[in-house]
C-alpha cells in the first residue's frame, strides 16, 4: 500500500528519549529531593541508562532525538554536548518537567525561555524541537512555540503521521505520539509518588511495539517511539528496544530520522 | 574484559527476602489490626511462604539474606534462629516496616537501634546489612548506618554494580536494588489498602527476571532480587524464582551470594 512518503520511503521511524532524570519527580513534588528512593531511581536514567542506550544506538547506526529538561542539562552538563557529538538531536522538554497545562502564560514563557537558554548555552545553537512534559500542553503552547521559533511540536495524539498546524499563518509541524508507544505506562513504578504501572513483561511490550510498527509500515505512516532512560535503560527493557529495532530493520525502505529532520522534510519538501 | 568480581565470576546474584508479615500493613495503618482478612494474607508469608522458600533454597544449595522487621522477628523467634542455623543472613528492615523518608532523625535512630537489639538478641551476632522498608531512606539513613557499624545498605536504585558510600572516612557498601527485580509490584493485591497490581502471571515475571539476568550476565553486574514471602511464597509464583535460579545456574561462572558476602568482598577489593 502506497503511503505518505516520497523517495521510495515506506515508513519513517523516530526513536526519542525524554532524559528526565529527577526533574519529572521534583516537578511533581519538591520534597522528593529528600527521598533517595525517588532520586536514585530517577538518576539511574542519566547515570546508567543513557550510556547503555547510546551504545545501542551507535551499534545500529541510529540517530535519535533527546528531549532534555533544562534541570537535567544543568545537573549533567556533559550530556548535551555528548549527544550532539554523536549526531543525535537535542530538543526542549521544559525546565523541571513542568506540565504547560498547569502554568499561566507568563510561567509558560519563562519555562520556555529558561530551557532554550540552557540548551543554547550548552549546544551552541538554538533548538527547534519541543515535546511537552507529560504531553500536557496548554491552549497557548502552539502559539508560543511559533513565537519562539520552534519548527515542531511532538505532544499531540490525533494522528499517526506528521501534520502541520496553521498558527496565525505560521506553520508548525506536529509529530504525533501515542501512550502505547511510550515505555512509562508499562513500566513506570514509583510507589512514593503513587505510580504503579502494570510492570508488563518484555515480551508483551515488544509485541505491542512491533505489531504497531507492522500496521504503520503497511499503511506507510510514521512510527515515533518515546522512551525514558530511567525506565527503558534497565537491560531487560532495553532488550525490547533492540528487538523492535531489529524487527524494523528487517523491513525494506524504512528511514530512521531525527524529529527535526522529519519536521524539515514535512515543512520544506512539499509534504501536505 | 576484567570484571568486578573475583576470579572467573561473571555475575553475582543475591536473593533477598523481606519477611514483612503484618508489619508493613500495621505500620501503614494501625487500624488494619482490626482487619483479620488483610492480616491473614500477610501472615501467609512467615507462616507458609518462608518454609517453602527455605526448601527451595536448600534444593539449590543457595544461601540468601532475609531482611526482617523487628516486630516480625519478635513474633517468629524460632524462624529467625532457624534461618541463622541454615547459614542464611539476617538483615535489618525497620521495626514496623516504617517509611523513613519523612521521619524525624531521633525517631529514625530509635527505630534503627530497636531493630538492631532484637536481631542481635536472636541471631547472637551484630547485624551488618540493612534494607530500608519501601526502599524509602531519609537523607540521614546512610550516615546513621555507618555510625552504627553496618557494613552495607541495599536500598538505592542508581547503579547496577555495588559501590561505596564514604561517610567521614567510614565505608558503607551499597548493594543496589531496582523495582523491576522486586516481586511486589507484579503481585500485590490488597484491596483493603487500595493495592491492586496487575497480578502478572508467573511466566511473564520470570521472563522479566530472565531478561534482567541476561543483561547482568553480559555486563558482569550484580543482580539484587527483592522478594516477599507473602507475595512470591505462593506455589505458582515461587516458580518464577525457581526458574530464575535454574536459568542463572545454567550459565557458567554465576554465584549466589548473601548481601554480606558482596559487602565483605567489595570492602576487601
Amino acid at each position: 500500500m502506497a503511503g505518505l512518503w516520497k523517495d521510495g520511503i515506506q515508513c519513517v521511524v523516530n526513536i526519542g528519549f525524554d532524559v528526565d532524570g529527577v526533574s519529572s519527580w521534583l516537578g511533581r513534588d519538591g520534597d522528593f529531593a529528600n527521598r533517595p528512593v525517588a532520586t536514585t531511581m530517577a538518576e539511574y536514567g542519566p547515570k546508567v541508562g543513557l550510556p547503555r542506550i547510546l551504545a545501542l544506538l551507535d551499534e545500529y547506526g541510529i540517530k535519535g532525538s533527546f528531549f532534555v529538561p533544562g534541570h537535567t542539562a544543568e545537573n549533567h552538563p556533559h550530556i548535551v554536548p555528548d549527544l550532539l557529538a554523536r549526531g543525535h538531536e537535542v530538543a526542549h522538554h521544559g525546565y523541571i518537567h513542568e506540565r504547560p497545562a498547569a502554568l499561566d502564560e507568563e510561567e509558560e514563557r519563562r519555562v520556555l525561555e529558561k530551557g532554550l537558554e540552557i540548551l543554547e548555552q550548552q549546544s551552541g545553537a538554538r533548538v527547534t524541537g519541543y515535546r511537552s512534559p507529560s504531553w500536557d500542553i496548554s491552549p497557548k503552547t502552539l502559539d508560543l512555540l511559533v513565537e519562539y521559533g520552534f519548527s515542531y511540536d511532538s505532544s499531540l495524539m490525533d494522528d499517526d503521521a506528521p501534520y502541520v498546524h496553521d498558527v496565525g499563518g505560521a506553520r508548525l509541524a506536529e509529530l504525533p505520539v501515542q501512550w502505547h508507544l511510550d515505555d512509562f505506562p508499562f513500566w513506570g513504578y514509583a510507589p512514593v509518588a503513587g505510580v504503579r504501572g502494570p510492570l508488563s513483561s518484555p515480551e508483551a511490550v515488544t509485541r505491542t511495539w512491533t505489531s504497531e510498527f507492522d500496521t504503520l509500515y503497511r499503511e506507510g505512516r510514521c512510527y515515533i517511539l518515546t522512551l525514558h532512560p530511567q525506565v527503558s535503560g534497565h537491560t531487560s527493557r532495553l532488550s525490547c528496544l533492540e528487538r523492535t529495532i531489529q524487527h524494523i530493520l528487517s523491513h525494506p525502505n524504512v528511514a530512521f530520522m531525527r524529529c527535526d529532520e522529519i519536521a524539515q522534510y514535512w515543512l520544506e519538501q512539499g509534504y501536505p | 574484559m576484567a570484571g568486578i568480581w573475583p576470579g572467573d565470576i561473571q555475575t553475582v546474584v543475591t536473593l533477598g527476602f523481606d519477611i514483612d508479615g503484618v508489619s508493613s500493613w500495621l505500620g501503614m495503618n494501625p487500624e488494619f489490626a482490626n482487619r483479620p482478612g488483610l492480616l491473614s494474607m500477610a501472615e501467609y508469608g512467615p507462616k507458609r511462604g518462608v518454609p517453602r522458600i527455605l526448601k527451595l533454597l536448600d534444593d539449590y544449595d543457595i544461601k540468601a539474606t532475609f531482611y526482617i522487621p523487628g516486630y516480625v522477628a519478635e513474633n517468629y523467634e524460632d524462624m529467625v534462629r532457624d534461618l541463622v542455623r541454615r547459614g542464611h543472613e539476617v538483615g535489618h528492615h525497620g521495626y514496623m516496616h516504617e517509611a523513613l523518608g519523612a521521619m524525624p532523625l531521633d525517631q529514625e535512630t530509635e527505630i534503627l537501634e530497636r531493630g538492631m537489639a532484637i536481631l542481635e538478641r536472636l541471631t547472637g551476632t551484630k547485624t551488618l546489612g540493612y534494607r530500608a522498608p519501601f526502599f524509602d531512606c531519609s537523607p540521614d539513613t546512610i550516615r546513621l548506618l555507618a555510625e552504627h557499624g553496618f557494613a552495607y545498605d541495599t536500598s538505592m536504585h542508581d547503579s547496577d554494580v555495588p559501590y561505596v558510600h564514604d561517610v567521614d572516612g567510614k565505608k558503607l557498601v551499597e548493594v543496589p536494588v531496582k523495582w523491576v527485580l522486586d516481586d511486589y509490584g507484579y503481585f500485590a493485591f490488597v484491596p483493603q489498602a487500595g493495592r491492586r497490581s496487575a497480578m502478572q502471571d508467573p511466566q511473564a515475571v520470570y521472563e522479566t527476571y530472565a531478561a534482567e539476568f541476561d543483561g547482568a550476565y553480559k555486563e558482569g553486574n550484580v543482580m539484587t532480587m527483592t522478594l516477599h514471602p507473602q507475595a512470591s511464597g505462593r506455589p505458582a509464583r515461587l516458580t518464577s524464582v525457581e526458574r530464575l535460579i535454574r536459568y542463572a545456574k545454567s550459565h557458567p561462572n554465576v554465584e549466589f551470594w548473601r548481601g554480606i558476602d558482596i559487602a565483605e568482598y567489595w570492602l576487601s577489593r
